[in-house]
């Protein structure tokens, strides 16, 4: 159980950091030119890039508070096994 | 679990005809006519008067709505208490949910936009004044604060008068009227849609009905004369400002039109007196916004889709403090963006969805509760509030996309806060691994794919590493909330 609740922890803490991080990202990706040329290039996307930069925002930002949110839900689960 | 009555509110009436016209006009002078005037005028040309004539036409109608549920549910939580009488479940907490999100970016919108005001006497930093005002009316309102100054209101409303008055009396201005409509009826109608959000804020009346002494006279009644006045002077002001807005390399596109006109008509002291004005509109939208979240959130804690301790309140003074400081910190986390027309789109987004939502809830009410007893009954019903529904979905067309997205994720969240207390805990557990499982198999396909050439990806190595560490810690997050202990 203890092997358990420590995992909980660590995956649970590095996915909400991922999800944090991601959140940023679509911040800078919003304001940054350089990165949003970097992420059109890697993408390939034809169109230019503020035509679908909302529907990248919305995936992206999803992902974000989806992964805070399940972080949470394991940190929780730490909390209670602890 | 949600009940479908209302509990029997134990706050006393001790608010009268007058104080109740005083919150109401607390709502409706709000800082949306210093920010938003500008672009309607942009959008319609002379013609903005006849758009904001229809747009308040419209407005008094649908607040039609806001009177009859008022008045017969004159209960803590305005907006969303009638949802829940007509709806309860989900509808009812999503609308407890937008109004909440619509009266939190209204008090940010408005500490924001007193912030930019002060720029007309001092150079500040906006963000930093932007929050500092926000944790003054915060130390306040845990202190006790009345829903509305009447000072504060009659001092805004009387500045404003003053510059109408001015304005009429400098005479009419033909050649500010022509062309009187630039860009014709789409011009006269985007404006209309725009404008809206100036007219709504009589129905923070609404929140404070359960206070209101004989709620099925005095609720309707200052609901309806707030509004009216509001778009008498508001339809004035734009006027004027278009008649004496200077024109060419004199405009500042940057700067409230209505400060500029009250420069050309009154001198430097008019322009600083309309400023102010601004200043007290923006005091009066943040202390009815905050007073509107602090219902919204008593009102979901009651019914238990909060957590209850954000009902405590404060041993000396009385007053909700967990709560109003808890809505603070969200004031001050989007206060310090400093972004006025973001913000602003937000409020106007979270607004006009309850608005469509609270019309619902009339049409629904009429139809299945017919007995419900109704002081007062909104006249043209279904033109009036099928027409509010229309309007409010025809203005989010506006709202820029950004914001948009923003309110779609606040739903999203709204609607998995709202089954982690309905569903169960574990049963979320579950759909949260599943999901995790899902993206997992979904990332390890697209990768796959682009390795053997299938789809036309670019991804640098580093960025593939990262991929692969994100795939084993969602993997792992996966199993171990499908295989939760924790119930």
């Amino acid at each position: 159980m203890k092997i358990r609740a420590i995992l909980a922890l660590v995956v649970g803490l590095i996915q909400s950091i991922i999800g944090v991080l991601t959140i940023g990202f679509a911040y800078v990706l919003n304001y940054n030119d350089g990165v949003r040329k970097f992420f059109k290039t890697m993408l390939d996307i034809e169109r230019p890039i503020e035509e679908v930069l909302p529907v990248f925002l919305l995936l992206i930002i999803t992902f974000g508070f989806f992964s805070i949110i399940s972080g949470l839900l394991l940190i929780h689960e730490w909390r209670k096994l602890r | 679990m949600a009940e479908t009555t209302v509990r029997k509110q134990e706050t006393k009436r001790e608010i009268g005809l007058f104080y109740a016209i005083m919150i109401a006009l607390n709502g409706a002078v709000g800082i949306e006519v210093f920010v938003l005037l500008n672009y309607a005028v942009f959008l319609a040309g002379p013609a903005v008067v006849l758009s904001l004539l229809l747009s308040g036409t419209i407005n008094i109608l649908t607040m039609l709505s806001f009177c009859e549920l008022g008045a017969a549910i004159p209960e803590v939580g305005g907006d969303y208490t009638y949802a829940k009488v007509a709806y309860g479940g989900v509808i009812a907490f999503l609308i407890g949910w937008l109004r909440w999100i619509s009266s939190t970016f209204g008090a940010t919108l408005a500490a924001i936009g007193f912030a930019a005001l002060l720029t007309y006497f001092i150079p500040v930093n906006i963000p930093l004044i932007a929050v500092a005002i926000v944790i003054v009316f915060t130390l306040i309102s845990v202190r006790g604060i009345k829903e509305a100054d009447a000072a504060t209101v009659l001092i805004a409303l009387a500045i404003l008068t003053a510059f109408v008055v001015f304005g009429l009396g400098h005479g009419f201005q033909p050649r500010a009227f022509q062309p009187f409509t630039p860009k014709g009826l789409p011009g006269i109608f985007a404006a209309t849609t725009y404008s809206f959000v100036m007219f709504i804020g009589a129905r923070a009346t609404v929140a404070a009905a359960s206070r209101i002494k004989e709620p099925g006279k005095n609720v309707p009644r200052a609901i309806l004369f707030s509004s009216l006045v509001i778009v008498i002077l508001y339809c004035l002001m734009a006027y004027v400002t278009v008649g004496f807005t200077p024109k060419g390399d004199l405009l500042n596109p940057d700067f409230p039109f209505l400060t500029q006109a009250a420069k050309v008509i009154m001198g430097d002291v008019g322009g600083a007196l309309i400023t102010i004005a601004g200043m007290f509109a923006a005091i009066t939208s943040l202390t009815t916004s905050m007073m509107v979240q602090s219902s919204i959130v008593r009102g979901l804690s009651r019914d238990g889709y909060f957590p209850k301790f954000l009902l405590t309140r404060h041993k000396r003074f009385g007053t909700p403090h967990i709560a109003i400081i808890i809505n603070s910190a969200f004031l001050v986390l989007f206060a310090a963006t400093g972004v006025i027309q973001f913000v602003g789109y937000v409020a106007g987004f979270a607004a006009l969805t309850g608005f469509a939502l609270v019309n619902l809830t009339l049409i629904k009410l009429r139809k299945e509760k017919p007995l419900l007893k109704r002081p007062f009954k909104a006249p043209l019903y279904p033109f009036a509030p099928i027409l509010g529904i229309i309007m409010s979905i025809a203005l989010l067309v506006f709202v820029e996309a950004s914001a948009s997205i923003l309110m779609f994720e606040f739903i999203v969240l709204a609607l998995i806060v709202y089954y982690l207390r309905m569903t169960g805990f574990h049963r979320l557990r579950v759909a949260v691994g599943g999901i995790n499982l899902g993206l997992v198999g979904f990332m390890a396909l697209l990768l796959y794919l682009t390795e053997i050439g299938l789809v036309p990806l670019a991804i640098p190595s580093p960025v593939l590493y990262a991929l692969i560490f994100i795939l084993l810690v969602y993997t792992l997050a996966g199993i171990l909330n499908l295989l939760t202990k924790v119930r």
